[in-house]
């Protein structure tokens, strides 16, 4: 069985935000609103000159707390573990932005009702790639299976990142490199 | 500092109150101290226009108020649909003992159960707001400070209605409740930081932010109050109903999610 997950491959990932503005542009979201957005790595985790981000947005949990504490059931979690938010079940009461620990699910104030990625199921079940995967220049963000998916150089829970197994978010991390830095001798 | 939600604010603390008060008029009434005066019909009434006034206040934290209805949907996973049939049948209750008050029927057992139903929705609010994103809450500290302000407010608002035999175990229970009150929620903010970051950051915001010190000095003021005079003050219950709506901003605006923190160490 297929379980989807996004793999975000920060040594690859330039900081460019065209994953952001293509989740933008293909759910016309309202200004202000972001499903994903890019983090850049603090110094403290990333101490070089270079600089590394996550892009991050709905992790698609196994266990996910927006799911288990929405009071009018509006998530509701596909087969392959998508997690999908139903914009017009949902009455706004925001307990999703309490309970989930990876700040996914949006307010969107002018139409009372929360948001969130929703992996582009639709595109998926079209045989396409979520417009996120899609945009990224540098296959630094990629859609994965993770039943098939080879995770020897990943890590699901790098720095940055809230460990939270209890809630078991899907999306698997590449760490960005280290600087190889050339000394020439004197 | 997170956004507060006065809706949310407003709809835990006068729901707290009327409970706390249900309980201590259950308490009084149910042992017949006192039967069905006027006062307990104040009194009851009272518990009722509390509850309505939060109803009222929670639908302004709605995204779309017409949906509430839908809102016990989820009542096999999610705390805050236990919460809403908790309150509902709590407000039921409290209206079907007021009439029975009113019509000076009144009926111990129905005290009594009314009191418990809505101790058991002040679990299922502690437990709701226990929210898996702010690790600082993720525990059972909201149901502890849901119950101090239950056990605070509920015999400082009785008082106004209590026989005069009936206030000594007002004071009785009031005074140790003002001193644990007190003392956790004073201890509290510094055990968060001994925790992770966005826990010390929470813990950070409280010892920063005057709502929680004047919280605290209302607190204490009240303690001290309530232990030189051996009564309960007239000034006190508001200036405790102040005090805890300071503290019940705190709670909502200066707790921090794990998800603020993205990118930096946890």
């Amino acid at each position: 069985m297929t379980r989807y997950a996004f793999y975000v491959n920060a040594e690859l990932c330039i900081g460019c935000s065209s994953c952001g503005m293509a989740c933008k542009n293909q759910y016309d979201l309202e200004p202000g609103i972001v499903w994903r957005k890019l983090y850049p790595l603090s110094e403290e985790i990333y101490p070089y000159k270079d600089r590394a981000f996550f892009s991050l947005a709905c992790n698609h949990c196994d266990q996910p707390a927006c799911l288990e504490g929405c009071p009018v059931s509006a998530y509701t979690q596909r087969e392959d573990g998508i997690v999908v938010h139903n914009q017009d079940a949902c009455i706004g009461c925001r307990n999703c932005l309490r309970n989930c620990p990876f700040g996914a699910p949006r307010y969107n104030a002018a139409e009372g009702h929360v948001e969130k990625c929703s992996m582009c199921w639709e595109r998926i079940d079209e045989g396409l790639l979520p417009a996120c995967v899609q945009a990224c220049p540098t296959t630094a963000l990629q859609l994965i299976d993770l039943d098939a998916f080879d995770g020897s150089e990943t890590v699901q829970y790098p720095p940055g990142f809230p460990n939270r197994p209890d809630i078991a978010p899907s999306t698997c991390f590449k760490l960005p490199a280290v600087p190889v830095i050339v000394r020439r001798d004197v | 500092m997170e956004n507060f939600e006065l809706p949310l604010v407003l709809f835990t603390l006068l729901t707290q109150i009327a409970v706390g008060m249900t309980i201590f008029a259950a308490l009084r009434q149910w042992s017949t101290v006192e039967g069905a005066t006027t006062q307990s019909r104040n009194e009851w009434l009272t518990v009722l226009a509390l509850i309505v006034v939060a109803i009222v206040a929670a639908f302004f934290h709605l995204g779309k108020p017409l949906g509430f209805l839908r809102m016990v949907f989820n009542l096999g996973s999610a705390w805050l649909s236990r919460e809403i049939l908790g309150f509902a049948l709590f407000g039921l209750l409290a209206a079907v003992t007021f009439y029975m008050v009113y019509a000076k029927t009144p009926n111990g057992l129905l005290f009594k159960l009314t009191a418990i139903i809505g101790l058991l929705a002040v679990l299922t609010t502690g437990m709701a707001y226990s929210s898996a994103g702010i690790d600082a809450i993720h525990n059972l500290l909201p149901l502890v400070f849901f119950l101090l302000t239950v056990f605070t407010l509920g015999p400082a608002c009785a008082s106004y209605f209590a026989g005069e035999k009936s206030k000594n175990v007002l004071v009785a229970v009031l005074s140790p409740t003002l001193l644990a009150s007190l003392v956790v929620r004073f201890a509290v903010p510094f055990a968060w930081l001994a925790g992770n970051t966005v826990t010390r950051i929470s813990g950070q915001n409280f010892l920063a932010s005057p709502l929680h010190w004047l919280h605290l000095v209302v607190l204490l003021a009240g303690f001290v109050a309530v232990q030189r005079s051996k009564t309960i003050p007239s000034w006190l219950p508001i200036a405790l109903l102040i005090g805890e709506l300071l503290g019940r901003i705190a709670f909502f605006a200066l707790a921090v999610s794990s998800g603020a923190n993205l990118g930096n160490l946890y």
